[in-house]
């Protein structure tokens, strides 16, 4: 049986404990999909670290002007969906997918899934979890920028 | 984000449940296999009800622990506190009712329920308060708690499918219904006609329940309903199963059956609180700062009051 994706991405960030760790490795060795799926997770990981952290080594010299001047666009653009990912992300652990699909509309502004989801936690898991998960979601974003990008 | 797997905390309550159960009938389907081939050769009796009943009575403990501490993770106000208040009185109930008919059926000299009153009617009232007691207060329970999934946009409608299902239950609880009202109307047959009746009804829930946690996913929460239409359906379709294989098998046997619908069922409902221990103590288990400096305050149009 294939681990699911959020255990490879468990494995990939060491959060599994030694006995599974080791019998995820001892499955990857065998398996090519799973291992495909590892290095497509690495790889999207390597992506996302370079893009949020605004390394210049992610950006091509060859690029040109218009090439920085998106990368520079889609940076400031970062934090709303980035918040939209992890609420996401929170709704899909506590409820599932179809919660989450369901609850994420076409037009749905990152604070207004944000407040959905908060109430969903504190409807359902009462308000200190979903304090808590409101922590988790907005850990290391910047709501500087945040707030100022959902203000009408 | 770091999480390790922490067998010893409450996070991991589902999965002991699940390997205790798990464990406990694997050993039971043992010890009813020895029994069943040592009575060909040898004279042995049935075995004690008492043991059985109390393995179910400890489950329905458990989840009455569980669904406290679900209960104290609400405010005041809270939709799903009055939601686990009622099924926390269920459990209760069912424990209750468990010990007592358990007690009454106990000729000990010291026992302590024996001066109170007869003992049949002590059983009576044990059997009355984990059947009917018991049933009512969780169908109340689930009724609230879908009206709160229906709030929130989780309400469905059934299919035909669905609806099949829970009119196999439902033709069943009448069945047993006519049986029942045909014969001489006693007390053990009132409580039995309203147990049937109560069955019918929390079939209907739980169709609804199932439907809705299938439309959520597979998260925590959605495993926590999810378990609840399971025990009710492993108790619909259980009783069916006995009572058709009453008709062709000896009551000896049946009655030696089931334990293994009720302990399974049991089980289901305790692991129904567990999953949303787990998904509470998930959630605060990973608190990194006080919710004072949460930026959440950053969104004050947005965020719901509770």
């Amino acid at each position: 049986m294939h681990p699911r994706t959020a255990t490879l991405v468990a494995f990939s960030d060491a959060e599994l404990d030694s006995g599974r760790s080791q019998r995820i490795a001892r499955h990857l060795q065998d398996c090519q999909e799973c291992q495909a799926a590892l290095d497509r997770i690495s790889k999207e990981k390597q992506d996302l670290s370079a893009f949020t952290s605004g390394s210049q080594r992610a950006l091509d010299a060859r690029q040109g002007l218009a090439a920085v001047l998106a990368t520079i666009a889609r940076w400031h653009e970062a934090p709303a969906p980035e918040l939209t990912s992890r609420a996401r992300a929170q709704i899909e652990i506590y409820f599932g997918c179809g919660a989450a699909s369901f609850m994420e509309g076409p037009d749905i502004r990152a604070d207004e899934l944000l407040a959905k989801t908060l109430a969903l936690m504190a409807a359902f898991l009462g308000q200190e979890a979903a304090e808590a998960v409101a922590g988790e979601i907005l850990r290391g974003l910047d709501c500087a920028a945040l707030t100022a990008e959902v203000s009408p | 984000m770091t999480r390790t797997e922490d067998w010893g905390g409450l996070e991991s309550a589902p999965r002991w449940i699940i390997m205790v159960t798990g464990a406990y009938l694997v050993l039971g389907l043992f010890a009813l296999y020895v029994w069943y081939s040592a009575a060909q050769r040898l004279s042995m009796q049935t075995p004690s009800a008492g043991a059985e009943g109390l393995s179910v009575t400890g489950m329905a403990a458990a989840q009455a622990w569980l669904c406290l501490l679900v209960f104290r993770s609400f405010q005041r106000g809270a939709p799903l506190r009055r939601v686990w208040l009622l099924i926390m009185l269920s459990a209760i109930a069912h424990v209750a009712g468990g010990l007592i008919a358990q007690a009454s059926e106990t000729a000990w000299l010291l026992n302590p329920l024996v001066p109170l009153g007869s003992t049949e009617q002590l059983h009576r009232t044990g059997l009355i308060l984990s059947g009917p007691v018991q049933m009512a207060l969780l169908a109340a329970g689930l009724l609230a708690a879908l009206r709160v999934l229906r709030r929130f946009g989780f309400g469905v409608r059934p299919k035909a499918i669905g609806w099949a299902v829970a009119g196999i239950l439902i033709l069943f609880a009448l069945t047993r219904f006519g049986e029942t009202a045909g014969k001489q109307f006693t007390a053990d047959s009132a409580i039995s006609l309203i147990r049937t009746l109560l069955l019918c009804v929390l079939s209907v829930e739980a169709l609804f329940l199932w439907l809705s946690a299938v439309r959520m996913g597979r998260g925590l929460i959605a495993k926590c309903w999810r378990a609840f239409a399971i025990g009710i359906f492993v108790i619909g379709f259980g009783e069916a199963a006995l009572w058709a294989l009453g008709r062709y098998f000896p009551g000896w046997l049946v009655a030696t059956l089931d334990w293994y619908v009720w302990f399974p069922a049991a089980a289901v409902f305790a692991l129904a609180p567990a999953h949303c221990v787990a998904a509470v103590r998930r959630a605060t288990g990973r608190v990194t700062r006080p919710s004072s400096d949460l930026p959440v305050r950053a969104f004050p149009r947005t965020v719901p009051a509770n």
